[in-house]
């Protein structure tokens, strides 16, 4: 189920919110957990007994760690955490790539298992490393109600595309947390928001980026190749950072609070801050779950790159089981490597170059995240600089007369430009003063984005989220 | 502290989403769409071998089967046509009233490897492919419009397979229609809102088909105008197109249709012999006094099989079509012509052979459009 669907936002909404609201406190999270599981299985009937599994087996080596107490054995416990849960996600989500790729490399003919790849197997497996790491780290006690551990991993705001939230920023709301009408209100913009960034902006975009990239071909033109990955570039922003608004919204109707997974990476003058912008929940997780634990930035300038290079390789590979997802980890190692040794000359660079140029090279990055092959990323490439056009006719006037609209509000939209100015409205003293004029405001701005996308989902079957492969 | 003020945005937020439950329940399940020409997904039979297709059909079904459903369908027209796109509903909006398909390169290889086979197994039958204009090749000048290239690519591909088969006389009357008119007269023989032409396209069409057939000397005489007459309706016109768009575009078109003047006198047949006579108003349109028609209202069904014989006829010969739907308006100048006209759309065929169809041939025309490979006609022609 995703939350762009007529089914999510008219069916399963209401009737969880309705519930969850009306039960005791001490019901809430069951009926959350049984919502969640609900709305996991509706995608993966099946794989969410996979999901059960995966939880029941952390939640044991969670009780192990509790129960023992020696240095070395607790060490052994969280290894055979991590063995597991980095088999459970190899298994899953690496084997067919693993065996098809000996096979070419070493010309052996294994046979490739179909193995299905279930719904947000990354996210949820991170969620469950999580808890077991800081149970291990003692920052928070092993749970000791299964149930609570199940809700922590598969809450259905963030089970398929996160946030990663980590264990112990969540496990005090898990067992207190107040619901009240202003969260709920907040809850509902914000859901609001990622709605219409979804539906109104990523979905529309990502028809254009469709049209012009493809696999296998690549587009006649410069120009078509360049429009097409700008427009990928607003797209996946505005579909993931949606699916977070969408999720943090549903937590805070909720109750739950879950810290911001995007601030407007676009505006970033440097590679690193734009990985501080970008999908900041996974970034926060290799950062205290590999990056420091590896030595982090307190070390030597050689361990610092090595440290960068493991960190980057693994995300690289934790986005997707394919040689471009590996190179375009490498890519950004390279970048932030080079970033770490040359802090000091880059700081001298105008403002305005170090923006245009993070800009450029995030565009080359995703030119090789959204390619299926290597030659493909590459044939585009060349196409991009005018060394080499493709044979994809695309019609880039037609395609900027007729979304042009669409694409300005996407640029606009992807800075703080809009927030800022509705911030400064909000101050005005004529809205200051009048309290319900805001509300009336919000109400009719939410009510209007939710009859808009409405208009939008009822109409299209054209509803992808990205990062649900991952 | 709470604020209750928050409950002006929650209450007619979860109001709505209640409202479209509700809705959604009392509402009655639609079958199809006109707007997008498509079946709506019904509600599934649960298969619990696979459930994961039950929970698919119900994303489906209650997406196919949102309340008011229609209303919204025709607001997004709105909203798009509003922005001035030009790219809608997979159609292309030229001068702002003019709806025109897109077009897609075809591969004729199969369907011309057949004709020319029958060509060579009847060679006692005259053959006759006419390759019909599709509206985007004829009015590549209307404003805002130049994105047709794959409908030449067809054309000239046609013309090249034809190219050396000289028992088999190719009108091309896709070029003929886009050069030899003016665009103001070439506007008036299309319809804006429609896939298809009106009776002066089509006429203009068939006239040429028949003045090269007589060039050829084929048939003996030319065609005789005084035998047919244009008539206008004043009525409204549901085009094709514009129902993709829940009618935003104006209604308001030139209705043509030709007839024969003595199209009285003419017999029509769904069979080979004289058992199953029909009368002309089973084959041809007579929605005439309606306050809106269509395409399929005024001009001839797209029937399998029929036989319309004209007694009168100034040429003793039987012609078979084979066509598509842009033949329809000119059924009554083929008859006005041929003693006998036997119209076959093989879309529909099913009860005739092609061998039948062919026993007493003296002509085959077929009347297919540039882009249209006709895939259920090159299954029929059995070789």
């Amino acid at each position: 189920m995703v939350f762009s669907s007529v089914i999510f936002l008219y069916f399963f909404l209401p009737i969880v919110m309705l519930i969850y609201w009306a039960v005791p406190y001490r019901m809430k999270n069951y009926v959350c957990l049984i919502a969640s599981l609900l709305f996991y299985a509706w995608g993966e009937p099946v794989l969410v007994f996979l999901m059960l599994g995966s939880i029941v087996v952390n939640y044991f080596f969670g009780l192990m760690l509790d129960r023992f107490t020696e240095k070395g054995t607790r060490k052994w416990i969280v290894t055979g955490s991590v063995i597991f849960n980095l088999c459970f996600l190899g298994v899953f989500k690496y084997s067919v790539f693993i065996i098809s790729s000996t096979n070419s490399f070493l010309n052996t003919s294994f046979n490739v298992p179909e193995i299905a790849l279930p719904l947000g197997i990354s996210f949820f497996t991170f969620q469950a490393m999580s808890y077991i790491f800081d149970v291990y780290r003692g920052k928070t006690a092993a749970q000791r109600n299964v149930f609570k551990v199940a809700l922590y991993i598969s809450a259905f705001p963030k089970v398929i595309q996160g946030p990663i939230v980590q264990y112990s920023t969540i496990v005090d709301q898990i067992d207190h947390r107040t619901i009240s009408l202003n969260k709920v209100a907040s809850g509902i913009i914000k859901f609001a928001i990622g709605l219409a960034k979804k539906v109104l902006l990523a979905n529309i975009i990502g028809q254009i980026t469709d049209s012009i990239i493809i696999s296998g071909s690549t587009p006649s033109t410069t120009t078509a190749a360049w429009l097409g990955i700008i427009c990928y570039a607003l797209q996946i922003y505005f579909d993931f950072s949606g699916y977070s608004d969408m999720a943090i919204g549903l937590a805070r109707m909720m109750g739950f609070e879950f810290e911001e997974n995007f601030r407007y990476p676009y505006i970033s003058k440097s590679v690193s801050e734009f990985w501080r912008r970008w999908h900041i929940s996974m970034g926060a997780w290799f950062r205290d779950y590999l990056y420091i634990p590896l030595g982090g930035s307190r070390c030597s300038k050689l361990k610092q790159i090595r440290n960068i290079l493991i960190v980057w390789l693994a995300t690289g590979i934790w986005h997707g089981a394919g040689w471009t997802f590996i190179i375009w980890g490498l890519y950004f190692f390279v970048l932030l490597a080079a970033e770490r040794l040359l802090a000091s000359r880059l700081e001298k660079i105008p403002s305005m170059l170090r923006h245009v140029s993070t800009l450029l090279l995030v565009l080359f990055s995703w030119v090789i995240f959204r390619s299926e092959t290597i030659v493909d990323a590459a044939n585009y490439f060349l196409c991009m600089l005018g060394v080499k056009a493709g044979e994809l006719i695309v019609n880039s006037s037609l395609l900027l007369h007729d979304n042009w609209l669409i694409l300005v509000l996407g640029i606009v939209g992807s800075t703080p430009f809009i927030a800022d100015f509705v911030r400064r409205l909000l101050d005005k003293p004529l809205l200051r003063e009048s309290n319900n004029l805001v509300w009336i405001l919000r109400m009719l701005f939410v009510c209007g984005m939710l009859c808009l996308c409405t208009v939008y989902m009822a109409n299209s079957s054209y509803n992808p989220f990205i990062y649900f492969k991952f | 502290m709470d604020n209750k003020k928050a409950l002006l945005l929650i209450v007619p937020f979860f109001a709505i989403l209640l409202v479209i439950f509700a809705l959604s329940f009392l509402d009655n399940d639609n079958l199809n769409s006109t707007e997008e020409a498509r079946a709506l997904t019904q509600f599934p039979v649960m298969d619990l071998n696979n459930p994961q297709y039950t929970t698919n059909n119900i994303n489906d079904y209650v997406t196919d089967q949102f309340p008011y459903r229609k209303i919204l369908l025709k607001t997004y027209s709105a909203l798009e046509l509003m922005q001035g796109k030009r790219d809608v509903r997979d159609l292309y909006i030229a001068d702002g009233q003019w709806l025109l398909s897109k077009t897609y390169k075809a591969d004729f290889t199969q369907l011309t490897g057949h004709v020319i086979a029958a060509s060579h197994k009847y060679p006692d039958v005259s053959f006759w492919y006419a390759i019909l204009p599709v509206k985007s090749y004829c009015l590549p000048d209307l404003d805002n419009y130049n994105y047709d290239t794959a409908s030449a690519e067809n054309l000239a591909a046609l013309q090249k397979i034809f190219k050396g088969h000289q028992q088999i006389h190719v009108v091309d009357a896709a070029d003929y229609m886009r050069n030899n008119f003016t665009t103001a007269q070439k506007k008036q023989q299309w319809y804006k809102t429609d896939y298809h032409w009106n009776a002066l396209g089509a006429a203009a069409t068939a006239e040429y088909i028949i003045d090269q057939m007589y060039q050829t000397k084929v048939i003996s005489a030319p065609l005789d105008q005084t035998k047919l007459q244009i008539n206008q309706i004043d009525a409204l016109y549901q085009g094709d197109l514009n129902r993709r768009f829940s009618n935003l575009f104006s209604m308001n078109e030139t209705i043509t249709t030709v007839s024969a003047v003595d199209c009285d006198s003419y017999r029509y047949y769904f069979s080979a012999d004289d058992s199953q006579s029909v009368a002309r108003d089973t084959i041809i349109g007579s929605a005439n006094d309606s306050a809106i028609v269509d395409y399929s209202g005024i001009y001839t069904y797209n029937i399998a099989y029929y036989r319309v014989v004209n007694s009168d006829a100034p040429e003793k010969k039987t012609l078979v079509i084979f066509k598509d739907s842009l033949e329809n308006p000119t059924t009554d100048i083929f008859c006005s012509v041929f003693e006998q006209v036997i119209v076959m759309d093989a879309r529909n065929s099913e009860l005739v052979t092609f061998a039948d169809v062919m026993k007493n041939a003296d002509l085959v025309l077929f009347m297919l459009h540039q882009n249209n490979p006709a895939d259920e006609t090159r299954a029929y022609i059995d070789i």
